[in-house]
């Protein structure tokens, strides 16, 4: 162990591609608690304690099954570790597994760290202040059940799996749907409103 | 809630995941957002015990996973027109197919007509008249 503690991200890598368990050991006792401190800050509001291991192994697992497609070149072990870390806790929220299917490790385009999502435009510093006023709205302005579901819905990228949140907030799938509903609405209303009152203030300078 | 609406939601919330630092990190933001990360507590025992699921492949799901990329390609505005054809109730009145279907009515009686006429003046066998 303290000779591992000793070499560098590269060379535990390759002795990762040896199938070293030692090698796995010392990437998690050198990155594993930021990542996972990482992972609560971020998705601690949305995520349950025991779904926070879950998530974490699942990292490690992918970090592990992948790890000839890690590209030194390409960044960090801790960046990639980060990526992975970040796609199982929204597969986590979604109940996807397709992150874990067996099928992945047959496809030779598939990286654990690459993003599902589409690519997100870059935003200007109008938009910005929109985003920022929206971030406010969700945060302060909603309560209770409807702030946890639109916090949910923009971090999991579309909302959570309706189960999964019914059993986890006590309420039925059909409440989890209509609120969601309601919430999609609520902060529909208020971009339509913020972007209203911008034309006015334009038009009255 | 309009498809547009809901389709603009969906970009905002992609780019609040931005702004928040969230997915698609680039190495520059991965590595920024694992400094500015706190620690959280990780026991040798609890990476022994990771170390063993992980390498056994305990986690691993074998069920397939259907391939629903072609799902991209379907634009539902195209057919929500038809859609409410298919949904409309039974019995609902809609004035301008009702005088559609009353004028192809009346041409289907005046054509019935016609060749009631055309058998009796040239004698010839209307469909089904000889049984």
């Amino acid at each position: 162990m303290d000779d591992l503690q000793m070499q560098d991200d590269e060379t535990l890598m390759l002795l990762l591609l040896e199938e070293d368990q030692d090698a796995l050991a010392e990437i998690l006792r050198r990155y594993g608690r930021r990542v996972r401190g990482y992972l609560k800050v971020t998705f601690g509001d949305v995520l349950r304690e025991p779904e926070h291991h879950a998530v974490f192994n699942e990292a490690a697992y992918n970090l592990w099954r992948f790890r000839e497609r890690f590209k030194p070149e390409s960044g960090s072990l801790k960046a990639w570790f980060m990526r992975i870390a970040y796609n199982a806790a929204v597969s986590m929220l979604r109940r996807e597994k397709k992150h874990l299917a067996k099928d992945l490790e047959y496809d030779p385009e598939y990286s654990p760290a690459d993003c599902p999502e589409e690519k997100i435009s870059d935003y200007d510093s109008k938009e910005q202040k929109l985003l920022e006023a929206l971030r406010d709205f969700i945060h302060n302005k909603l309560v209770g059940f409807e702030r946890e579901i639109a916090i949910d819905f923009y971090k999991s990228g579309g909302g959570s799996d309706v189960t999964r949140l019914a059993q986890i907030h006590g309420k039925t799938k059909g409440n989890v749907s209509a609120t969601r509903t309601k919430v999609k609405k609520k902060m529909i209303e208020f971009v339509e409103q913020y972007e209203a009152r911008q034309r006015d203030r334009k038009g009255s300078s | 809630m309009s498809h547009d609406a809901e389709k603009r939601l969906g970009e905002l919330a992609a780019k609040l995941r931005k702004i928040e630092g969230l997915c698609p990190m680039t190495d520059e933001e991965a590595d920024a957002a694992y400094d500015a990360a706190p620690e959280e507590p990780l026991t040798e025992n609890d990476i022994q015990s990771i170390v063993e699921s992980v390498t056994s492949g305990e986690l691993a799901s074998w069920e397939p996973i259907p391939d629903l990329d072609w799902i991209d390609e379907v634009d539902l505005e195209n057919v929500s027109d038809d859609a409410y054809q298919l949904h409309r109730n039974k019995g609902e009145d809609d004035e301008e197919s009702k005088l559609a279907e009353d004028e192809l009515r009346r041409e289907m009686i005046e054509d019935e007509d016609e060749n009631d006429e055309d058998a009796e003046a040239g004698g010839t066998t209307p469909p089904g008249a000889g049984r």
